[in-house]
C-alpha cells in the first residue's frame, strides 16, 4: 500500500483487517483496512486527498469494487462510497471495464446548465500496440508481452459542448496496468517519459481549430509509483514511434468526432437562425394584428424583440435535446445478472492480482500491511482455484498468454498463479478533460479503506417479473379474467358494431390490419408502449422494492397511489389550455386517479399473485383498449336488459374466479414470495 | 415553292373533324368538368393567412416544447397518386405525408428554407409584386445552394398550402414556343399574334390571357425545339393551317402544360404529340396528357387527357422500312424507364400504346424523329404528317 500512497506512510498504523469474503448468497465480498494515524491534519488532509484521487481513478476502470471510504477525525466521521455498480461501462479489447459516467472523470463540474443531456464520455479505442521491451530492462527482469491500448475521450461528452467551439481546457493522461489499476506516476519532480512531455506529439490542434488554455497539466497525475511505471518509460521511449502513431490515431479520431458535432452543431445554429429571421420577419411584416397578437400570446412575449429572442430560445431548447438524444445510446450498457459466478471470480482474481502487483512492487518499504493484504488475495485466488474447472472464459478474458512476469522478491504466491496474475498486456488511456478537476477536502485522522465486492443478484430479472417458469398461463389466465370483467362492455361492442363475427375476424386475422396498427403511433403508444412501461416501472420496478417494507398486502394499494398521481399530469395540460372550467378538470382527475388507483391494484395483485410481468401487461393494454365501460351508454342502450345482466355477470364470474385463477401454484415458484420468505417475512397470504 | 396552298380541301379534315366530334362527346358524357377537387386560383387573403397559420402553429409547438414540423404530402410514391381517365395522375385525398422536422439534423436545414421562401412569398402577396423562381435563388444563393433545392422547396409549398404557384407570387421564366393559328391578349393588354414565322414564347402568366382567338383544327406539341423548328422552316404551320404547334424544349414546364391546357379548356381542338420513338419521348408525352408524380397535387389544371400520340410510332418504323443502321439500340436504362412506363397505372386503359411499347421492347431499338430524314430530307413535314393527320394515324 505505501507504494501506492508515497510520503505518507509515516505514523500510519495499520491495526486491523478484516477479511469477510465467504462466498455468501448476497455476493457481497467485503474486506475491511484501518489504518490509525496520528500525524497533522494538514498532512493527513493531503494524505486522504491522494488515497480519495487515487481510489477515484481506480473505480472508472474495475467498476465492480467499490470502496467506502471513512475518515474520523477526533471523533466527528465522514463517509465517503466510491463506487460504479451498475453503471454504463465500455468494455476494453482486454476485459476491462471501462466506466463512462463522466461525473468521475470530473470532479466538479462546471456547467451552466444544471442538467446534463448527456453525462458520458464516449471513449475510442485505438488499435493495440505491442511494445518492444529492450534489453536493458529484460535485464533487470520484465519479460513478456507488453500491449498499450489507448483509449481517448472527450469530456464531458462533446456534443453537449459542441457550442464551445475551439476549447480544451485540460488534458489528463492516465495509465492503466494490465488489469485496470491506475499505474500512476511518480511525483512530478521527477522527469516522466518523454512521450508524454508534450501533447502536441499526439495532437494537431491546427487542424481542428482548437487553442489551447494554458493550464495544461501533464504531470500524469501526482501521486504514487510502482515498479511498472519506472520500467515503463524506458519502454515506451523504445517504442517511442509506435506509440505515438497509435496515440494520435486514437485522438484524431475523437477530436474528428468532436469536430463533426461542432459542424452539425453549426449547421442547425445557420439553419435555425434563418429559420427565426423568417418567422420573425413574417411576424412582423403582417398587417394581421388579431395574428400578431396570438404569436406574442402564445410565447408570453410583451413585443416583438422578446418574441423574437424567445423565439430563438425555444428552437435552440427542443433542437438541441432532440440532437443530444442519440449520442446516449452510442455507448453499450453492461447489464449485470448476465455474468455468470466463474467469470466474476476470474475477475476477482484479477483484481485481486493487481493489487498484489501494485503492492508487491512497493518491495523495498517492508511492510506487514502489504502481507495481509495479500493474504485476502491469496484465499480469494483459492476459491477461484476450486471452481479452475470451469472458466476457460478466464481465459479467453485474459488474452495475452504470459511469460515471465515482473519478478518480486517475496514469492508469497505459487509461481503459477503468480505467472498467471501479472498479465503483461499494459491498457493505456488518455483522457482530455474540457475542465479541471479539484477536490474536496477533508481533514481525517483516521481511513477506513473498505472495499466491497458486490456479487450482482442472479435474481433482479425474475424479481421484476421475466421468467419463463409458467409464462404460458401466465399470459393467458389473468387476461381471460380481465375479459371476463369486461364481459358486459365486450357484449356492448359486439351489438354495436356494424359487421358480423366472421366478416370481423377476417379484419383482425388480416396481416394488413396489424401493419396499419404498428404504424400507427398512437396505437403503438395505447397497446403497448405504455402498458409495457407503466407495467415495469410501476409493478416490475416499484413492487419489489416495497414489498419487503411494507408486506405484500399494504404494498398491492400503495403502490397504485403512485401509479395514480402519475396521470395528474394532465391537469397541467388542461389547466394550460384551458380546456373546461377548473373545477371540472379537478373533478375529471380525481375521477381518474380514482380508477387508474383501483386498475392498479389490480394489476399489482396480479404482478404478485403470478409473479410475472406479462399478464399485467396484457390487462393494462386490454383495459387501454376498452376504456372506462360506458355504462351510461349501457343503460340507454335498445338491448338494455341482456347487456345490464352481461355486466353484473361479469362482476360476478370475475369476483369468483379472481382466487382460483390467480393461483400462485399455476405459475411457478414466486420469486417475490421466496424474498420474502427468506427475510423471515412469513406473513404473505398472497402467496398461497 | 412557289405557291403554297393556304389551307387544304375540306375532305383532309374530315377525319379530324370526326376525332373532334367525338372527344366533345365523350367530354359531355363525362359530365360538365372533372369533378372538382382541383386548386382553384386562391385570393391573396387566402394565402397570407394560410401562412399566418403555419406560422401560427410553429411558435404554439414551440410554446408546448414540441419540436416543430412541417407536414407535406408525399409526392414520390405512386401509392399517393390515383389515375382517373378524364384527369390523369391525381393525388389520392388521404395520402402519405412526409414530416419535415426542425430537430433532426438531416431536415432542419430544408425547414429552415422553407420558412425562408415562405416568408418571401409573404412579402410578395403582401405587396402583390412577383418574382420568378430564379429570382429567389439568387436572392441568397449561397444559402440554397442551387436551383433544384428551390424548386423542389417552391413545389413543396404549392403543395402544403393547396395553392397553386400563380398564387404564391412566383412565375418562372417559360422555356416552351408556340407558333400558329393564335391570338391573345395578355393581362397587360399586350396584344400576341403567333401567326409569324418566328416562334414566341410561353407567356409565364398563363392565367392572365385572355381572348383567345383560334381557326386551328389541330395542336401539335412536339417533343424537341430542333423538330419545331425544322417544321417552321418547312412552313407546316401554314401548310397544315389552321393549326398550332407547341414545343415544352423537353419536358415540359409548367407554364407549358398550363397553355396546352388552357387552349384544350377553350376551343376543344384535337391534340397531338410528336415524340421520339424512345421511352423518354413517351414520357414526356404521359407528362403532357397525364401528368407527373410530382406534380400531381396540381393535375386538374394540368392534364389534357384528350391528347393523343401521333408519332413517331414505333410500329412506324417497321412499315415505312427505315433502314436498321438509322436506328440506336436500348440502352439498359432506356429498358428500365420502358419497364417502369409499362408498369404505370394508365397503361392498362391504353392497349395501343402498350402494343407499340412492346414492339420497341422487342426489337430493342429505339428511333429519333430525324430518322425519317434519310427517307428524304423534309418527308416530316410533306408525308409522314399529312397522312397521318389525314388517315387518323393517332393512337
Amino acid at each position: 500500500m505505501q507504494s501506492v500512497l508515497p510520503g505518507f506512510f509515516a505514523n500510519l498504523n495499520w491495526t486491523s483487517e478484516e477479511a469477510g469474503h465467504s462466498q455468501d448468497a448476497s455476493g457481497l465480498r467485503p474486506f475491511q483496512m484501518i489504518f490509525e494515524a496520528d500525524v497533522k491534519p494538514r498532512t493527513l488532509m493531503t494524505d486522504s486527498l491522494v488515497i480519495k484521487n487515487f481510489l477515484r481513478k481506480i473505480i472508472t476502470v474495475p467498476p465492480k469494487i467499490r470502496f467506502n471510504f471513512s475518515v474520523k477525525v477526533n471523533g466527528i466521521l465522514s463517509v465517503e462510497i466510491f463506487g460504479a455498480e451498475s453503471e454504463p461501462a465500455l468494455n476494453l479489447s482486454n476485459g476491462i471495464a471501462l466506466v463512462v459516467n463522466c461525473q468521475h472523470y470530473l470532479s466538479t463540474p462546471k456547467f451552466d446548465t444544471t442538467e446534463l443531456p448527456c453525462s458520458r464520455i464516449h471513449p475510442v479505442l485505438g488499435h493495440p500496440v505491442m511494445l518492444f521491451i529492450p534489453d536493458d530492462v529484460v535485464g533487470m527482469g520484465l519479460l513478456g508481452e507488453l500491449t498499450l491500448t489507448p483509449a481517448v475521450a472527450l469530456c464531458p461528452c462533446p456534443k453537449v459542448f459542441s457550442n464551445q467551439l475551439n476549447r480544451i481546457s485540460s488534458i489528463s493522461i492516465f495509465l492503466y496496468g494490465p488489469s485496470g489499476l491506475p499505474l500512476i506516476f511518480p511525483n512530478s519532480e521527477q522527469p516522466t517519459t518523454a512521450v508524454f512531455k508534450d501533447a502536441s506529439y499526439f495532437i494537431d490542434w491546427k487542424k481542428y481549430r482548437l487553442s489551447m488554455v494554458p493550464n495544461l497539466d501533464l504531470s500524469l497525475d501526482s501521486g504514487v509509483h510502482t515498479l511498472l511505471s519506472a520500467h515503463l518509460r524506458a519502454i515506451l521511449r523504445e517504442s517511442h514511434s509506435v506509440v505515438q502513431g497509435c496515440i494520435q490515431a486514437a485522438v484524431a479520431w475523437a477530436l474528428e468526432q468532436h469536430r463533426q458535432a461542432v459542424k452539425a452543431h453549426q449547421k442547425l445554429q445557420a439553419s435555425l437562425s434563418v429559420a427565426v429571421d423568417s418567422i420573425m420577419s413574417i411576424m412582423t411584416g403582417s398587417t394581421n394584428s388579431s395574428f400578431r397578437k396570438t404569436c406574442l400570446q402564445t410565447l408570453q412575449a410583451a413585443d416583438t424583440q422578446e418574441f423574437g429572442t424567445k423565439l430563438h430560445k425555444s428552437f435552440q431548447e427542443v433542437t438541441q435535446h432532440r440532437f443530444l438524444y442519440h449520442c446516449s445510446h452510442e455507448v453499450k450498457q453492461q447489464l449485470l445478472p448476465e455474468r455468470n459466478e466463474a467469470e466474476q471470480n476470474t475477475d476477482k482474481a484479477h483484481e485481486n492480482g493487481s493489487l498484489e502487483l501494485l503492492a508487491g512492487t512497493g518491495e523495498q518499504t517492508e511492510n506487514k500491511r502489504l502481507k495481509r493484504g495479500s493474504l485476502g488475495v491469496e484465499e480469494t485466488r483459492a476459491s477461484r482455484s476450486a471452481g479452475a474447472l470451469s472458466p476457460s472464459e478466464a481465459a479467453s478474458r485474459r488474452a495475452e498468454p504470459t511469460a515471465a512476469p515482473l519478478t518480486f522478491s517475496r514469492s508469497r504466491t505459487g509461481p503459477g498463479s503468480g505467472l498467471e496474475d501479472a498479465g503483461p498486456s499494459c491498457s493505456h488511456k488518455a483522457a482530455l478533460h474540457q475542465c479541471p478537476g479539484g477536490v474536496k477536502s477533508l481533514a481525517p485522522l483516521r481511513a477506513t479503506l473498505e472495499g466491497t465486492y458486490r456479487h450482482p443478484g442472479t435474481s433482479l430479472l425474475t424479481l421484476m417479473g421475466f421468467r419463463l417458469e409458467g409464462i404460458f398461463p401466465a399470459a393467458l389466465l389473468p387476461l381471460l379474467l380481465t375479459m371476463i370483467l369486461f364481459l358486459g362492455p365486450l357484449m356492448q361492442l359486439s351489438m354495436d358494431c356494424p359487421c358480423d363475427l366472421a366478416d370481423g375476424l377476417k379484419v383482425v386475422l388480416a396481416p394488413r390490419s396489424w401493419a396499419r396498427c404498428l404504424t400507427d403511433m398512437r396505437w403503438l403508444r395505447n397497446q403497448v408502449i405504455a402498458p409495457l412501461t407503466e407495467e415495469l416501472v410501476f409493478r416490475a420496478c416499484m413492487l419489489p422494492m416495497l414489498a419487503p417494507c411494507t408486506g405484500l398486502g399494504p404494498a398491492v394499494f400503495t403502490c397504485p397511489l403512485f401509479f395514480g398521481v402519475a396521470h395528474f399530469h394532465h391537469i397541467f395540460e388542461q389547466l394550460r389550455f384551458r380546456q373546461s372550467s377548473v373545477g371540472s378538470i379537478f373533478l375529471s382527475a380525481a375521477f381518474q386517479f380514482s380508477y387508474t388507483a383501483v386498475f392498479g391494484a389490480y394489476t399489482a395483485f396480479l404482478f404478485i399473485r403470478t409473479g410475472h410481468l406479462i399478464g399485467p401487461v396484457l390487462c393494462h393494454s386490454f383495459c387501454n383498449y376498452m376504456g372506462f365501460p360506458a355504462v351510461c351508454a349501457a343503460l340507454e342502450h335498445p338491448q338494455r336488459r341482456p347487456l345490464l345482466a352481461g355486466y353484473a355477470l361479469g362482476v360476478g364470474l370475475f369476483l369468483l374466479l379472481l382466487q382460483p385463477l390467480t393461483d400462485p401454484k399455476l405459475y411457478g415458484s414466486l420469486p417475490l414470495c421466496v424474498l420474502l420468505e427468506r427475510a423471515g417475512d412469513s406473513e404473505a397470504p398472497l402467496c398461497s | 415553292m412557289a405557291f403554297t396552298p393556304r389551307g387544304l380541301e375540306a375532305s383532309f379534315f374530315e377525319v379530324l373533324d370526326q376525332h373532334r366530334a367525338f372527344l366533345l362527346a365523350a367530354l359531355k358524357r363525362g359530365g360538365e368538368e372533372p369533378a372538382g377537387g382541383g386548386m382553384s386560383l386562391a385570393s391573396s387573403s387566402e394565402v397570407l393567412s394560410s401562412i399566418e397559420k403555419i406560422i401560427q402553429d410553429i411558435v404554439t409547438s414551440l410554446a408546448r416544447n414540441e419540436a416543430p414540423a412541417f407536414t407535406i404530402d408525399n409526392r414520390s410514391s405512386w401509392e399517393n397518386i390515383k389515375f382517373e381517365d378524364s384527369v390523369g395522375l391525381h393525388m389520392v385525398s388521404h395520402c402519405t405525408t412526409r414530416k419535415i422536422k426542425s430537430d433532426s439534423p438531416k431536415s432542419v436545414k430544408n425547414f429552415a428554407l422553407i420558412l425562408k421562401i415562405l416568408s418571401m412569398i409573404y412579402k410578395l402577396v403582401q405587396s402583390n409584386t412577383y418574382a420568378t423562381k430564379r429570382d429567389i435563388y439568387y436572392t441568397d444563393s449561397q444559402l440554397f445552394g442551387n436551383q433544384t433545392v428551390v424548386d423542389n422547396i417552391i413545389n413543396d409549398i404549392s403543395c402544403m398550402l393547396k395553392v397553386p404557384r400563380r398564387s404564391l407570387h412566383i412565375l418562372s421564366t417559360s422555356k416552351g414556343l408556340i407558333a400558329g393559328d393564335l391570338k391573345y391578349l395578355e393581362e397587360d393588354g399586350t396584344k400576341v399574334n403567333c401567326t409569324r414565322a418566328t416562334a414566341i414564347a410561353v407567356p409565364s402568366n398563363i392565367q392572365g390571357i385572355q381572348n383567345l382567338i383560334t381557326d386551328a383544327k389541330f395542336l401539335l406539341i412536339v417533343e424537341k425545339d430542333a423538330t419545331f423548328q425544322r417544321l417552321l422552316d418547312d412552313n407546316f404551320c401554314n401548310k397544315m393551317s389552321p393549326c398550332i404547334m407547341v414545343t415544352g424544349k423537353g419536358v415540359p414546364d409548367l407554364n407549358t402544360r398550363l397553355l396546352v391546357k388552357k387552349l384544350w379548356d377553350t376551343f376543344h381542338i384535337p391534340a397531338f404529340t410528336l415524340v421520339d420513338a424512345d421511352p423518354h419521348g413517351i414520357e414526356i408525352m404521359c407528362i403532357y396528357k397525364y401528368g407527373s408524380m410530382a406534380m400531381s397535387f396540381e393535375a386538374h389544371n394540368l392534364t389534357v387527357p384528350a391528347i393523343r400520340w401521333l408519332g413517331l410510332l414505333p410500329s412506324d418504323i417497321k412499315r415505312l422500312n427505315i433502314p436498321k443502321g438509322t436506328l440506336i439500340p436500348l440502352t439498359k436504362r432506356d429498358q428500365m424507364k420502358l419497364d417502369s412506363i409499362l408498369k404505370r397505372p394508365y397503361i392498362t386503359c391504353q392497349p395501343f400504346w402498350r402494343k407499340e411499347m412492346e414492339i420497341m421492347a422487342d426489337s430493342k431499338m429505339k428511333a429519333e424523329i430525324q430518322a425519317l430524314t434519310f427517307l428524304s430530307s423534309d418527308y416530316l413535314s410533306r408525308v409522314y404528317l399529312p397522312n397521318k393527320l389525314k388517315f387518323g394515324g393517332w393512337i
